[in-house]
């Protein structure tokens, strides 16, 4: 378990970043270092997903701290203020409710590059190794050998699924779902 | 585990090739393009020596020599020396006020429009050859634009405030205490000044409804005031 | 715009690899889970190991659990060969899909050869055409050449005119007489005929003419 203020920067150990500032100057701007710090902080340790307190999710279910505590400086931001930051990233395109998009969902597809991002790199990955015009699986995409030196290996499933659909936007995948309507594969030409 | 199918034929290890040729490549071609620019701006430095005194009586061509600096990615400082005399000398200086005022927009809404110079020699003009001599000869030439630019010592460390409104006495002592601890208090500025809560408490929240103190409500006794500076000077 | 017609297209084959690949995942997620299952309880039976130095071998529990390994170890084994064949089938599927492409291609490569072909089998027609055209051609060239002078051996005559021309343009070579440099000079005053000098002179000039024309 890696603690946030080891790989973070100066910033998080401001302890006034942890209070909800009333110049609304400033307050955008903190905003905006926070959503730096969450960008950073998953994408450092690979985190995919947050509940909407902050601890990072993952399979393993292992408990981990929230990045909105810091125990080291005895600060933890409001939950009321964690609230509006993450509406903020869902304006910016920089997380998404886990479930189908909404804004108050409670936990978050943290987005440290964009949906459209990740799109291309998972093209990228069908044009390199030759998997154009084959049925691949969405598993087969995020766990599988061949995927293991992309940045997109280990994403969740139903994220992945959305990373696709930019590229069905622009007709050059469909994804094809199970009985239950889950999309289990796909297949870019 | 093992790998079967495409995956089998080891895609590290071709990977790992397909890598040292690309960095090759590239590093070649960096180095070619550096090269380049280096002789680039050489040439661009003797034109420069070689037609001084033109470059410098007619200000038309001046200010073209300048755009075409900028627009092939040469900061102008990075032409400039101060002692060979190049240019005339006063361009300098406009151009580390022009780089002086781009710093303090961007910083504004973080420090509310105080920076040290610590910050400016360090963060921003490293490498440039400028020094805080130099960074004060420049601020003396945009005080005379009126723009509210103005130079204040804390502690013998210069600030430079860029926001229009004066900084009263009052608040000058409070970032005084600031560059101690990071923050200030009523309690703290009742200890150090003898000031009554009334009015420290006045002070303070005039500075953060001016964007120069972030407020902390966190703290075990009572709101601290914290002074942004702190984190980049930590 | 147009692109919205031409949609990914799902095939029957597509499908029935997607089903393939899809049991394939499930065996794959097991024996991850199952390695991670073993290596968890092997931990776990160190531990009661170490708890129980002297008699752990009679434990019930300590056991159990190592049969409980044993049982595990053996189904990620049996879910190993499974995945391995697994994936074997869906490279020779994908393998196959390949040759139909190759198959397809060679079917086209055929078709395309067998018309160009049919096209060269026209050309003969063509030539044959040619042929006659060439040699109707060299008839009425012979008609023409009958029908204005009339007569047969009129390439022969036309050769003598030319041999004729030949002759005229250049001469034959001048012949040497012997010299008449040794001879005794004959006597200045005109023999016989002298009453009519004026004709013999008009004789002479005729004579000479041509040879000074020639």
């Amino acid at each position: 378990m890696t603690d946030p203020s080891t790989v973070l920067p100066a910033i998080y150990s401001f302890p006034p970043l942890y209070t909800r500032q009333p110049n609304a100057i400033i307050r955008r701007q903190q905003i905006a270092s926070w959503i730096d710090l969450v960008l950073a902080y998953c994408k450092s340790q690979n985190f995919w997903c947050m509940t909407l307190e902050g601890v990072p999710v993952d399979e393993y279910n292992k408990s981990r701290i929230s990045i909105f505590i810091n125990s080291e400086i005895q600060r933890s931001v409001p939950q009321v203020f964690v609230e509006e930051i993450w509406s903020k990233m869902c304006e910016e395109g920089k997380a998404m409710g886990t479930e189908t998009g909404r804004k108050d969902s409670s936990q978050y597809y943290v987005l440290w590059r964009t949906l459209d991002s990740w799109a291309s790199l998972v093209l990228q990955w069908f044009e390199n190794s030759g998997k154009l015009n084959q049925v691949v699986t969405i598993y087969e995409l995020a766990q599988g050998d061949e995927t293991a030196d992309w940045e997109f290996h280990g994403m969740p499933e139903p994220l992945l699924a959305h990373c696709i659909k930019p590229l069905c936007q622009r007709n050059r995948a469909t994804l094809i779902k199970d009985e239950r309507g889950k999309p289990v594969a796909t297949k870019v030409v | 585990m093992k790998r079967y199918g495409l995956a089998a034929f080891d895609g590290k290890q071709k990977n790992e090739r397909y890598q040292g040729t690309s960095t090759a490549v590239l590093d070649r071609q960096s180095i070619e393009l550096d090269e380049q620019l280096a002789v680039f701006q050489e040439r661009l430095l003797q034109f420069a020596k070689k037609h001084n005194s033109e470059i410098k009586a007619n200000p038309e061509f001046r200010s073209k020599f300048m755009r075409m600096c900028t627009s092939i990615g040469i900061d102008p400082l990075s032409l400039f020396d101060k002692n060979e005399h190049l240019f005339n000398l006063n361009d300098f200086y406009y151009e580390v006020c022009v780089k002086i005022v781009e710093i303090c927009r961007q910083t504004k809404d973080m420090n509310g429009g105080i920076v040290s110079f610590d910050e400016l020699e360090k963060g921003f003009f490293k490498g440039l050859n400028v020094t805080i001599a130099d960074l004060e000869k420049s601020i003396d030439m945009l005080k005379s634009l009126d723009g509210g630019f103005d130079v204040f010592e804390i502690r013998g460390k210069k600030f430079l405030r860029s926001i229009p409104n004066e900084l009263t006495g009052d608040q000058t002592k409070i970032l005084e205490i600031c560059s101690i601890l990071g923050y200030a208090s009523i309690s703290l500025l009742r200890a150090n000044l003898d000031w009554k809560p009334v009015r420290s408490r006045a002070v303070l929240n005039e500075m953060v409804a001016n964007g120069l103190l972030w407020i902390d409500e966190q703290a075990d006794a009572e709101t601290l005031y914290w002074d942004p500076s702190w984190i980049t000077m930590k | 715009m147009g692109q919205r017609s031409s949609k990914v297209q799902i095939t029957d084959n597509d499908r029935a690899i997607l089903q393939l690949k899809r049991s394939k995942d499930e065996i794959h997620k097991f024996t991850r889970k199952t390695d991670q299952l073993i290596t968890a309880e092997r931990a776990k039976l160190k531990q009661m190991i170490k708890e129980n130095p002297e008699k752990y071998k009679k434990d019930v529990k300590v056991r159990f659990l190592l049969k409980r390994i044993h049982y595990q170890d053996h189904l990620l084994q049996q879910a190993m060969e499974q995945l391995i064949n697994l994936e074997n089938l869906v490279s020779t599927l994908e393998f196959k899909l390949v040759e139909i492409q190759f198959i397809k291609g060679l079917e086209r490569g055929n078709e395309i050869l067998t018309k160009l072909n049919k096209e060269f089998k026209n050309v003969d027609e063509l030539m044959d055409n040619v042929q006659e055209q060439i040699s109707y051609q060299n008839e009425i060239d012979d008609v023409l050449a009958h029908s204005v002078v009339g007569v047969d051996n009129f390439e022969a005559e036309l050769d003598k005119e030319l041999e004729q021309l030949d002759r005229e343009i250049n001469p034959q070579p001048v012949v040497h007489m012997p010299s008449t440099d040794k001879l005794p000079e004959l006597k200045s005053e005109p023999v016989g005929i002298p009453e009519d000098s004026s004709k013999l002179e008009n004789d002479r000039a005729n004579v000479e003419e041509p040879i000074i024309a020639e």
